[in-house]
């Protein structure tokens, strides 16, 4: 199982002092959970622009299906495509607002907004508080505020997507079988919509509720499968590479 | 390396059975291609070559097809290497088959014609493979028949975006009443089509939607300044195809409003809290 945003939050130390103004926050890349993740949950509005840089499908966990962009075949993220994770552009939302992370939501309080107090262990740059001296959201936290407003917005109609795409039998598994030197893998947990639904009318139903924007997602994924060649071919490399530098 | 510079060529297209060749290989150096405007497309190939060149509409006349311009006017993209050859990973099946292609005609049965003087007849792809040519000529004609049939589906589709009126024309200005040349895909026009068009265009298959979110996300590759000087309406964030698309859309949200306890003790995992 990839890591999940939740299972890396940690315990704060316990001399916090006010946190919004002595925690400093850096840029997402800075973080090893941004840079090494190999399944990110995503939502509907980002399949498009993801699908420049990898397959973006629905996962089967215990919890249900999510729709995960699949950044690596390798399960310490290694191998990803040139350009990820380093380029802004291909992170996905919950990684443009990283280290902030939704908790949870509850009925008395909403959406719970958290701070991953994980080490940025790479930081490039000086890093800024989450308030400026003014008692304001510093810009870095406004920025990743806005791209974690975006992400729960869009979550409950990416899901009302999966769960009709599930209820209406349109998805059909998707074993990723490649080879690493002389093993061969398998990522068995994957799931497209079926092939054959988009030349009948399968989608009819699909397109009349979600219209527009349900075809555009639909369309991104579809053209985002081939990304996955890409992904075997450096995700091959970066087995080379590691094999190489533990043989010397 | 750039690729060395080479005249412009044009083209010389002689119906197949006046044509005489005996057999053809496959070209080491694609510059050739620099003589086409635009390579026709199967439905099959549509979405992956979306990656590598953008996708349009091209209306000549009656004629509608779905094609990849190789021009520079029109794409931003480097598809020769120093010694010609091709760069992006993905070869257009149309242009795979090149010197041979369909006819552009309407209606009638497929015609191949060949373009006599494509490659320099010094050039290796010249060379004539007598006793193997025959076999690859037959494969070839396969191909295009195969072609045809796809670009004809393409076509249809194509019709559909034409009619829902989502189609913007590049390389003109608004008030130009020439009807023939390139179309994409209006992000906002698509965007606000009711779900009763989008479904009544996936009524039978899905290509026509496909194809409007080839267009859009292949945008990207198109030529800047075209962009610019022919899309009348800005590029649309709310329906996000690419990077900037989504970049501008963060930037006009609302932040998620946070509430800053003043609780020193507080755990730093409830520090930022969500007002109701």
């Amino acid at each position: 199982m990839g890591p999940s945003v939740d299972e890396t939050l940690q315990q704060p130390s316990p001399d916090s002092k006010p946190i919004a103004e002595s925690f400093r926050i850096y840029a997402p890349i800075a973080y090893p959970l941004v840079r090494t993740a190999q399944f990110v949950p995503v939502v509907h509005l980002e399949v498009m622009p993801l699908a420049i840089w990898f397959p973006v499908i629905w996962r089967q966990q215990e919890g249900g299906y999510e729709l995960v962009a699949v950044r690596s075949l390798l399960p310490n993220g290694g191998g990803q495509p040139p350009g990820s994770p380093r380029n802004p552009a291909s992170l996905p939302l919950v990684f443009r607002a990283y280290p902030f992370c939704i908790k949870g939501v509850s009925e008395e309080e909403g959406t719970i907004v958290a701070v991953d107090s994980a080490i940025a262990d790479e930081p490039t740059d000086a890093g800024a508080t989450i308030l400026t001296s003014a008692r304001k959201l510093g810009r870095g936290a406004e920025q990743r505020c806005r791209a974690l407003a975006l992400f729960s917005r869009s979550l409950p109609q990416t899901r009302e997507i999966t769960d009709f795409l599930v209820e209406n039998r349109l998805l059909e598994p998707w074993p990723l079988r490649f080879n690493l030197g002389e093993e061969v893998r398998e990522i068995d947990d994957l799931f497209v919509v079926r092939p054959a639904a988009f030349d009948g009318g399968d989608l009819h139903g699909f397109t009349l509720r979600f219209g527009a924007f349900g075809a555009h997602c639909l369309a991104g994924h579809r053209l985002s499968l081939f990304r996955a060649r890409g992904l075997v071919i450096s995700a091959q490399r970066a087995h080379r590479l590691a094999h190489a530098s533990t043989a010397s | 390396m750039t690729a060395a510079p080479l005249p412009e060529p044009s083209i010389d297209w002689l119906p197949f059975e006046e044509a005489k060749v005996a057999g053809w290989s496959e070209p080491q150096d694609w510059r050739f291609a620099r003589a086409l405007e635009h390579i026709p497309l199967n439905d099959t190939e549509m979405l992956q070559v979306s990656h590598f060149l953008p996708i349009m509409v091209h209306v000549q006349g009656r004629v509608v097809q779905v094609v990849a311009p190789l021009k520079p006017t029109y794409q931003d993209v480097r598809l020769f290497g120093a010694v010609g050859q091709w760069l992006p990973s993905y070869t257009p099946i149309a242009l795979r088959c090149m010197p041979f292609a369909l006819a552009e005609q309407e209606g009638e049965a497929t015609k191949i014609r060949v373009a006599t003087n494509l490659f320099p007849a010094d050039g290796p792809a010249a060379e004539v493979a007598a006793a193997a040519g025959a076999d690859s000529i037959v494969k070839v004609l396969r191909t295009l028949d195969m072609v045809g049939a796809g670009q004809k589906r393409l076509a249809q589709a194509a019709e559909m975006l034409l009619l829902a009126g989502i189609c913007v024309k590049l390389g003109t200005s608004a008030d130009d009443i020439e009807t023939d040349g390139y179309y994409t895909v209006d992000a906002t026009r698509f965007r606000e089509l009711p779900n009763l068009t989008i479904a009544t265009a996936a009524r039978a298959s899905f290509l026509a939607l496909d194809l409007a979110s080839a267009c859009l996300f292949s945008s990207r590759l198109l030529n800047r300044r075209l962009i610019r000087a022919a899309l009348q309406n800005a590029p649309d964030s709310a329906m996000p195809s690419g990077g900037r698309d989504l970049d501008a859309l963060i930037r006009s949200v609302a932040p998620i409003p946070v509430r800053l306890d003043e609780d020193a003790k507080l755990d730093i995992l409830e520090v930022l809290s969500l007002d109701k």
